[in-house]
């Protein structure tokens, strides 16, 4: 079974931090307004400033390094490439000279600032999924979106179809290894030959997958009705979220800190 | 008495579902960094037996979540022409001609898919690159490797799926 292994559905890490348990809706906001703030920042002062909030987050929610670096990996090479671009085609004064390359001041402080922002970017909006699960994402995205309604946004619907999504994902996969296992232990071989045999051993899986998807919704549609689900007007929910006083409080030092960094650096 | 938009609903969300378990199936690995997969395969299914609307809603759900399970966010427009929309415009496949004709749908969406990933590339090296470099090469090339070959395997498996009318067509409610 080599094909599924290692897999992991996304990000989250379980906890009882003080982060984990902020409203997923604050958790939002706040991701949203550091995106914002790291392209108002224009000094290494601000970065810095940024870099030491997100540490102070880190640290809060009791997450460890080890996982919020490894989740940079998919980076790398985006990050060496954008610095060493600007590192050697930056005008300016010339600090060194490799063969033809020349590396300048300019480039050197262009380059190194780019980098930065795009490390504190994906750290800081990694820590968002580490520490708050889909659903809950789900959910504060369901009530952020609320007043779109007006607009003919059907926050209810989209949110609904996500959830069931996430929820579903680990029973497909299920039944998905079942029917693998099944078909390899009749001498299926899902893993070598051209793209015609392998998308012809692939039948087998796909075929069940998508019949099985449909009679599951319209098991999942029969069921919901008979307990009355008519759309998102009225409807009660099994996990409510509540805005707190240490909610507010995050809110508040997250946006007193963006104003301050995002206006003076 | 079962509504069919509710229907509908639940078959986008297990669809979508079914996507996100194939992003994680890679059957071949690209050099470069990403895979080809069969992500698009359900969307593409959804268009044909439910139309272009159901197939584009899909597709920017199935972005949204790829969004909300790893994250990978460079820049405000990246993010939008990184994850919903790429995935939604794959719905198109479902409109008029290209629903009928499923080769030609397929081959739509996907170079309508290829091309937002193509400007969020130039949006975010205008962003990030000094002046004077081309990104619109990079861009142009990075993307088009493995899309190509996910293509192909989404065109082979549809032809292989197509005696299946239980798939592409719902069930007379």
């Amino acid at each position: 079974m080599t094909m599924f292994r290692n897999i992991t559905i996304g990000q989250f890490i379980p906890g009882n931090s003080v982060i984990h348990r902020l409203d997923p809706r604050v958790k939002i906001i706040i991701a949203a307004i550091l995106i914002v703030l790291l392209f108002l920042v224009k000094t290494f002062l601000g970065y810095g400033l940024v870099a030491l909030g997100i540490a102070a987050i880190i640290r809060f929610s009791g997450i460890s390094w080890r996982f919020v670096l490894k989740g940079l990996r998919p980076l790398l090479i985006i990050l060496v490439l954008t610095v060493s671009l600007h590192l050697f085609m930056t005008e300016g004064q010339v600090i060194f000279r490799i063969w033809f390359l020349k590396v300048t001041w300019e480039g050197l402080l262009r380059g190194t600032m780019m980098g930065a922002r795009l490390l504190l970017l994906v750290m800081g909006t990694s820590l968002l999924t580490l520490t708050t699960s889909p659903i809950q994402l789900t959910d504060g995205i369901e009530s952020l979106l609320k007043p779109g309604r007006k607009i003919g946004i059907p926050a209810h619907e989209l949110a609904m179809m996500m959830t069931i999504a996430l929820r579903f994902i680990p029973t497909l996969l299920e039944e998905t290894e079942k029917i693998m296992k099944a078909q390899m232990a009749r001498g299926a071989d899902f893993q070598s030959g051209g793209i015609l045999k392998r998308a012809r051993s692939l039948v087998p899986l796909l075929v069940p997958l998508f019949v099985n998807a449909f009679r599951r919704a319209d098991e999942l549609a029969v069921a919901m009705e008979a307990r009355g689900y008519r759309g998102g007007t009225g409807r009660t929910k099994f996990r409510e979220l509540h805005f707190q006083k240490i909610d507010l409080a995050a809110l508040t030092v997250a946006a007193t800190f963006a104003l301050i960094v995002g206006i003076i650096f | 008495m079962r509504s069919r938009n509710l229907v509908i609903m639940l078959e986008t969300s297990l669809l979508v579902a079914a996507a996100l378990l194939l992003s994680l199936l890679r059957l071949w690995r690209m050099p470069q960094g990403g895979g080809v997969t069969l992500e698009m395969l359900p969307i593409f299914i959804l268009a044909f037996r439910r139309g272009g609307k159901v197939g584009v809603t899909g597709g920017a759900l199935l972005g949204v979540l790829k969004l909300l399970l790893s994250p990978y966010i460079l820049h405000p427009v990246q993010v939008l022409l990184d994850y919903p929309v790429p995935f939604a415009v794959l719905g198109v496949a479902g409109f008029g001609i290209l629903r009928e004709r499923r080769i030609l749908g397929i081959f739509v969406g996907t170079l309508l898919r290829y091309v937002t990933h193509v400007i969020a590339g130039v949006a975010f090296f205008a962003e990030y690159a000094p002046e004077g470099t081309s990104p619109l090469v990079y861009s142009v090339t990075y993307n088009l490797p493995y899309l190509i070959a996910q293509v192909i395997l989404v065109l082979i498996v549809i032809q292989l799926l197509s005696q299946r009318r239980e798939i592409f067509e719902p069930e007379k409610e």
